[in-house]
């Protein structure tokens, strides 16, 4: 969540926003308006809806038509997996030459499976403590619709310019996320 | 919540949501951009709520992952063995086996969701078939205009939305009805998850109808 807090930062070093970063940060402006819908904070199903088509453009341009879209919990899966591969490596190290016979070895494994697996679990607990945010909701940050455009109209004219012509067929869908993008804002309250 | 009623709820939520589709194919310009977006959202809908309807619980799917590396590593290991691999051949070529079969996982488990799923909502779905069915079709002499039939689908497209998000609501549990709790639960939980891509997708579909409706109005005028 503090990453996708940046508002629009010209020193944020993204040269080139990659399209899966973009995905990430609309996916926690959605999830977070959806929650904040669903336990009726702040109601309103129209805004996050049409970011949702955006969501589904840029996931498009990316190339990845179906599936659930990116790690939905980079926080604890991330670091469940590095601790589960370390366990299973020391493990085995540990153990020495009879590890690389096939039983042994599939011990080894699903005792990382296993720690990453827990890893992952203490990690969510933590998270419930201290995942507390419900401060003015994101999705009605003017400034954050900026970025946003900001990065996809980078995007898209990195594409447009491109030798390939597939990768110059995904400037359509990101004009499409603009459009939708806009359609979002326009629904806003005007300050 | 039992395990029993999210099945029978999300049936009847796809049974509104069929019904909603019907009204709008009855309006007849199927040509219409935002009609057919609308009707593109809700029938990608239907596929995510049997996913929700299948995820299998987490013990089992523990239990499923566990068996598959472990019989991914010995049988890996053991050809690597018979093809005269070393020590260190064997690790990498059973290291490589692993991320295979992690890379394949998602794909998988969607597969067997969607099986799942297909089959507890056609069983949930086959006892209250006969009490919802509708009574009886209105007779072909009713001519509604084009707007009330859309603006009744949109209607009825709402409350579907409102049983499925009082389903999820129901399965993240009543402590978690706050705005960082369902966050967490949106991300966490594979069954909140696909709900709430299915309630996006709803949400969607409802405002593509309004929008054309409101494109309809200003020509009118």
């Amino acid at each position: 969540m503090t990453r996708s807090l940046v508002r629009e930062d010209p020193f944020s070093g993204e040269a080139r926003p990659s399209l899966r970063a973009i995905d990430r940060d609309l996916d926690a402006v959605i999830v977070d308006a959806q929650s904040r819908d669903w336990a009726a904070d702040r109601p309103d199903r129209v805004i996050f809806a049409r970011l949702g088509q955006a969501r589904h453009q840029v996931r498009a341009a990316a190339g990845r038509r179906t599936g659930s879209g990116p790690v939905a919990d980079r926080a604890a899966i991330l670091p469940g997996t590095a601790v589960g591969i370390l366990v299973a490596g020391a493990t085995a190290a540990a153990v020495g030459d009879p590890a690389t016979r096939p039983l042994p070895l599939a011990l080894i494994a699903v005792a990382g499976l296993w720690t990453a697996l827990i890893t992952v679990a203490g990690l969510r607990f933590l998270q419930r403590r201290r995942d507390t945010f419900a401060g003015p909701a994101p999705i009605d940050d003017h400034y954050r619709y900026a970025a946003f455009r900001r990065r996809i109209e980078t995007r898209a004219a990195d594409a447009r310019s491109h030798r390939s012509q597939r990768r110059r067929a995904t400037a359509i869908d990101l004009e499409y996320a603009l459009d939708w993008l806009a359609a979002a804002q326009s629904e806003l309250p005007r300050r | 919540m039992s395990g029993r009623a999210l099945p029978a709820e999300l049936a009847a939520v796809r049974a509104l949501v069929a019904d909603g589709l019907a009204e709008m194919g009855e309006v007849g310009d199927a040509g219409q951009v935002w009609i057919r977006s609308a009707s593109a959202r809700l029938t990608a809908l239907d596929g995510v709520l049997t996913e929700a309807a299948g995820v299998l619980a987490a013990p089992v799917q523990v239990a499923a992952v566990t068996m598959a590396t472990f019989l991914v590593v010995a049988g890996s290991a053991a050809l690597a063995g018979a093809l005269g691999f070393s020590g260190g051949g064997v690790l990498a070529f059973t290291g490589a086996a692993v991320l295979i079969m992690f890379a394949a996982l998602p794909y998988a488990g969607r597969r067997v969701f969607g099986l799942v799923g297909r089959r507890r909502l056609a069983r949930s779905a086959a006892v209250p078939a006969h009490r919802s069915a509708r009574p009886a079709p209105p007779g072909p002499a009713i001519v509604r205009h084009p707007e009330a039939a859309l603006a009744q689908a949109s209607d009825r497209l709402l409350r579907a939305r409102v049983r499925l998000v009082s389903a999820a609501l129901r399965r993240a549990g009543a402590d978690d009805w706050t705005t960082p709790g369902l966050r967490r639960a949106i991300r966490t939980d594979p069954v909140i998850r696909r709900l709430a891509h299915a309630d996006q997708l709803l949400c969607q579909a409802v405002d593509c109808l309004e929008r054309h409706l409101g494109d309809q109005r200003k020509d009118a005028v």
